[in-house]
């Protein structure tokens, strides 16, 4: 039995009286990568940014490493950023700073490296994603595709434990998904534990080694990939995937 | 919400009536006013430079020195009091506050005694007794070669003057209307928009012998009526001080002193008018250009800063930071500037003694501050929510946010309504000359009174104005242009 990264038990989150999530119960194991997928509206960004406490919970528990995070103060959650990265679907990079500072801004004022030690690791992370030629850039003369893993070189510097994506590839434009979701199965090869929200299902096929399909608020249906897109139990999972299959 | 609201007004009222209170408190009690001044050893008096023969400015070997009558009936209480001398130059509706606020020992500009002003000051005897004219234009003195004649007609007098009380009171079938300043209503009966103008008689003979399209003809006020003497005024309940005051103008009347003093007055009136050119009055422009410019850096740096702590506080999840600070907003922005610079200078000044120029800078410092607080709080709303939270998923504080990812971005938008905050209080600082701070207007009246011109000064002025703002404009946009090179 592989080891929990992150448990959440009976998770739920209301806006203005509006339950989005209603009582989400799950885990994701160490080294592995949980994609959730679903039609849109149905929960999913709200319940990656409640596990990443982006957005706390309105109730239930979200345990990483041992510890609530509902119950952490404000102080305990800002060293979270550390440990649990997040990649968002429209990049939020800081435009007024290069690439590479970018990506040296956490490790210096967070992780305390000095300037060398960070630019050093920077460029490592730039190499991975195939960004280090373009480290003195200003995101706002970068495409979409690029923008995308320079974020993710940003989260990686941190060296997090636990990686998440929302709609990494939603915002992109077709010709520069694929860049973005290579490195992240690259990522997935080497063993990092990872959620992602997508709408990528072959993506989520090729790299998942669990999926929630999640409509209206709860998750219902878990399973492998192999499972949800070829043997789905629930006949909602099944009408999803042949929509967004053939569509 | 309903509390929410409560808790807003109550803000607001406390806010209030923190700014009242001081004002409240500086009610008199005994009677200590000569000793104060003596303990000090020095005689603080409040005066309106715009005024010759009474007072004004002249230079004498490259300094500014104040001249005229009434500075040498202070100098003489001074000097019988065997104190040193302070003069205090302000706008003249400000001569009264500044003595009952504290800021000056005793008033002496001119000041005509009158059942208005005795209501809230004391008077000393009379010093001088003059007469009530009326200046026409010569080619007119056919027309009125008595003031019967003005019956009917248009006149103008200084705004809160005696003069305007008589006027309204003996010429009630005539439309009397009000200016500032006396080069003013000059100009207004030069231009015929008046057809006289009610001035006294020393001030109407220096414009007489300096202007000669104009003509002085006596107001022939019935005798009983005209309370035209001239007073020391000091704040209520000094009967000490006035009684010195009285001993020192004893003397002067049983000398004749007031006549050589006159004499003495006239002279440097003589030499001001006598060579009117802008270009001998460079350095009183000068001097304005330089305060009006320190003033305003000074208040727009100060300015950031508090504006920067206002929206700190705005954005606090704390009630009891972000109450306090719309409350501020709200009420500098929904005062005028002039109520605030007099209110930091009398108001604040009966707390500490604060020098008019200082007075200024914190007034505009302190208003601007409210207005660039929500510039800022603009720039920072106009960022992406996702710029936050890209900086809280790296374990950014929210002070580390704040520093390296929001202000820098949100500074960078704004730029453009910062320079316009910056030329604003460039031009509103202005207001400042009321309470006598020798800024460009000041300086201004000051040039005006002593030239007896109306119309080149101003233009002066306005040129300074405009150099200033389009310098600043054009280096504004440069450092804008080098900042989207980024």
């Amino acid at each position: 039995m592989t080891k929990a990264a992150i448990t959440v038990k009976n998770v739920k989150k209301e806006f203005k009286g509006n339950e989005v999530l209603k009582g989400i119960t799950g885990e994701v194991a160490e080294s592995q990568v949980l994609t959730i997928i679903g039609p849109s509206g149905s929960g999913k960004s709200t319940l990656l940014r409640a596990m990443s406490q982006l957005d706390a919970p309105s109730s239930g528990t979200v345990i990483f490493e041992g510890e609530d995070l509902t119950k952490s103060t404000k102080k305990d959650l800002s060293h979270l950023g550390e440990k649990i990265g997040m990649v968002f679907q429209n990049f939020n990079l800081f435009p007024n700073q290069t690439v590479l500072q970018n990506v040296t801004l956490g490790p210096i004022r967070v992780k305390k490296l000095s300037l060398e030690q960070a630019n050093q690791e920077a460029m490592f992370y730039l190499k991975q994603v195939g960004m280090a030629d373009k480290a003195a850039a200003y995101p706002n003369s970068l495409s979409g595709g690029q923008k995308q893993r320079v974020a993710i070189a940003r989260a990686l510097a941190m060296q997090p434990k636990v990686l998440f994506f929302d709609e990494p590839t939603s915002a992109l434009d077709p010709e520069n998904v694929k860049e973005v979701l290579k490195v992240i199965q690259k990522l997935a090869a080497e063993k990092m534990t990872m959620v992602v929200v997508t709408h990528e299902m072959n993506f989520a096929k090729k790299i998942s080694d669990k999926i929630w399909l999640m409509d209206n608020g709860k998750v219902i249906e878990e399973g492998d990939p192999q499972t949800i897109f070829t043997n789905p139990k629930e006949s909602l999972t099944k009408r999803f995937i042949e929509q967004v299959v053939f569509d | 919400m309903m509390m929410k609201k409560i808790g807003a007004w109550l803000a607001i009222a406390i806010a209030s009536f923190m700014m009242i209170g001081p004002g409240a408190l500086s009610a008199s009690a005994d009677d200590n006013s000569l000793q104060k001044v003596k303990e000090t050893g020095v005689l603080k008096v409040a005066t309106s430079p715009d005024y010759p023969p009474f007072e004004s400015q002249t230079t004498v070997n490259g300094k500014t020195e104040d001249v005229g009558l009434d500075i040498e009936v202070a100098k003489q209480i001074a000097k019988d009091l065997g104190v040193k001398l302070k003069i205090l130059n302000m706008d003249f509706g400000s001569v009264l506050a500044a003595i009952q606020t504290g800021k000056a020992d005793i008033a002496i500009a001119g000041l005509s005694v009158t059942d208005e002003r005795k209501q809230s000051v004391d008077f000393s005897k009379n010093y001088y007794t003059g007469g009530q004219t009326f200046l026409i234009n010569k080619k007119d003195l056919q027309k009125y070669p008595t003031a019967k004649k003005l019956h009917g007609q248009k006149i103008g007098t200084q705004t809160g003057s005696l003069q305007n009380n008589l006027a309204q009171k003996y010429f009630d079938d005539s439309t009397v209307s009000n200016m500032d300043k006396t080069a003013d209503l000059i100009f207004a009966l030069e231009n015929g928009k008046v057809d006289a103008v009610g001035i006294e008689k020393p001030v109407a003979q220096a414009y007489v012998a300096h202007n000669k399209k104009l003509a002085m003809i006596d107001a022939g006020y019935p005798n009983d009526s005209v309370e035209s003497g001239k007073a020391v005024a000091a704040a209520k309940g000094s009967t000490s001080l006035i009684n010195a005051v009285n001993q020192s103008i004893d003397k002067i009347q049983k000398n004749h002193w007031t006549d050589k003093y006159l004499k003495e007055a006239g002279k440097y009136v003589d030499d001001n008018a006598e060579d009117t050119s802008m270009l001998r009055y460079w350095h009183y422009f000068y001097n304005g250009f330089l305060n009006t410019s320190l003033i305003a850096v000074l208040a727009v740096f100060f300015g950031i800063l508090l504006g920067l702590l206002l929206v700190m506080m705005k954005l606090s999840a704390w009630k009891v930071l972000s109450w306090p600070a719309t409350a501020y907003i709200e009420i500098v922005r929904g005062t005028p500037m002039m109520v605030q610079v007099l209110l930091v200078y009398f108001g604040l000044g009966t707390l500490i003694n604060l020098p008019a120029l200082t007075a200024g800078i914190i007034a505009v410092a302190l208003n601007s501050g409210a207005y660039v607080a929500e510039i800022i709080r603009g720039g920072i709303n106009s960022l992406d929510k996702g710029q936050t939270e890209a900086a809280q998923s790296i374990g950014f504080s929210k002070v580390d946010t704040m520093r390296f990812v929001i202000l820098p971005q949100a500074f960078k938008n704004i730029w453009p309504s910062l320079g316009n905050e910056f030329i604003s209080v460039l031009k509103e600082s202005s207001i400042v000359s009321i309470i006598g701070v020798s800024d460009l207007i000041y300086q201004l009246n000051v040039v005006r009174a002593d030239t007896y011109r109306a119309v080149a000064p101003i233009v002066v002025v306005m040129v300074i104005y405009f150099l200033m703002t389009f310098t600043l404009t054009r280096l504004l946009n440069h450092f804008e242009r080098k900042m989207n090179h980024d």
